[in-house]
């Protein structure tokens, strides 16, 4: 039990750190008023989860505690939620009420259709296998 | 415009304070410096927040007041936006000191000030006084 929290603070360091560094870079790249390094972090996080997943499936059959410590880890540490509701509430205590839909539509879409990205990838890399 | 001295029961120093005369508050000579120190809330000096050092320099040094005024968005030299809206670049907001004394204690100031930052901006102005009263009447 022990080994399992402390692999999961470690991968939960790692996400955090990624996630950091990713939304920085875009935040700073696109200077606008628009969380797009929250969006990108959260699309990319998608996109995992879901390749991750299917790999885990069949080409991977990790143990249960591995994908724990990865998909809770890891991948909870990347991606936020919170950061969502509070840079969209920010918006929308501001009035920018075009924003507030665009981010709430976007987060949510595009993380949705990254996760099926994720599957879609994680069949190809299993050869097309069913 | 007089100078006067006030005493601090905290310091038991005396203050040199802006003081209007009667016959000052409709004259244009009513004149003082404005100095605006322009830093980031992340900006340290000593281990302290950079703008709260200044504001402990400044009454160290009997200026006549400072105001800290904490902004929500702005960018600087390096023209690296900040914004408290977006949690990612909501670091180093920027804060604004103001301080008004005569030009004398102004310039004896900048100095100081300019010693304490490694990054920053710092502006002096004139401005025309047109109150400045402690509340005790």
């Amino acid at each position: 039990m022990a080994t399992r929290l402390l692999l999961l603070a470690v991968a939960g360091s790692v996400g955090a750190l990624c996630r950091y560094g990713l939304s920085g870079v875009v935040q700073r790249a696109v200077v606008a008023q628009f969380p797009y390094g929250t969006l990108v972090v959260n699309v990319v996080a998608s996109f995992l989860a879901g390749l991750l997943f299917g790999l885990f499936e069949s080409r991977w059959p990790l143990s249960t505690e591995a994908r724990i410590i990865v998909m809770v880890g890891f991948l909870g540490a990347f991606s936020t939620f919170s950061s969502v509701m509070l840079e969209t509430a920010n918006l929308a205590r501001d009035g920018q009420w075009l924003s507030v839909a665009g981010n709430l539509l976007l987060q949510n879409s595009l993380g949705m259709v990254a996760v099926f990205a994720g599957f879609a990838a994680a069949h190809l890399l299993q050869g097309g296998a069913a | 415009m007089s100078v006067q001295d006030e005493s601090v029961g905290a310091t038991g120093g005396g203050v040199q304070s802006l003081v209007l005369t009667a016959d000052d508050r409709d004259l244009d000579t009513v004149e003082a410096q404005l100095l605006r120190v322009f830093v980031g809330t992340d900006q340290k000096y000593h281990r302290k927040p950079l703008y709260e050092a200044i504001v402990l320099a400044a009454r160290e040094r009997h200026l006549a007041g400072a105001t800290v005024l904490h902004g929500s968005m702005g960018y600087g030299a390096a023209s690296r936006i900040h914004t408290a809206k977006i949690l990612r670049v909501s670091e180093d907001l920027p804060v604004v000191v103001e301080i008004v004394d005569t030009a004398n204690k102004i310039d004896a100031f900048l100095p100081i000030v300019d010693g304490m930052m490694d990054k920053g901006l710092i502006t002096v102005e004139t401005v025309r006084v047109l109150a400045y009263r402690h509340g005790v009447r």
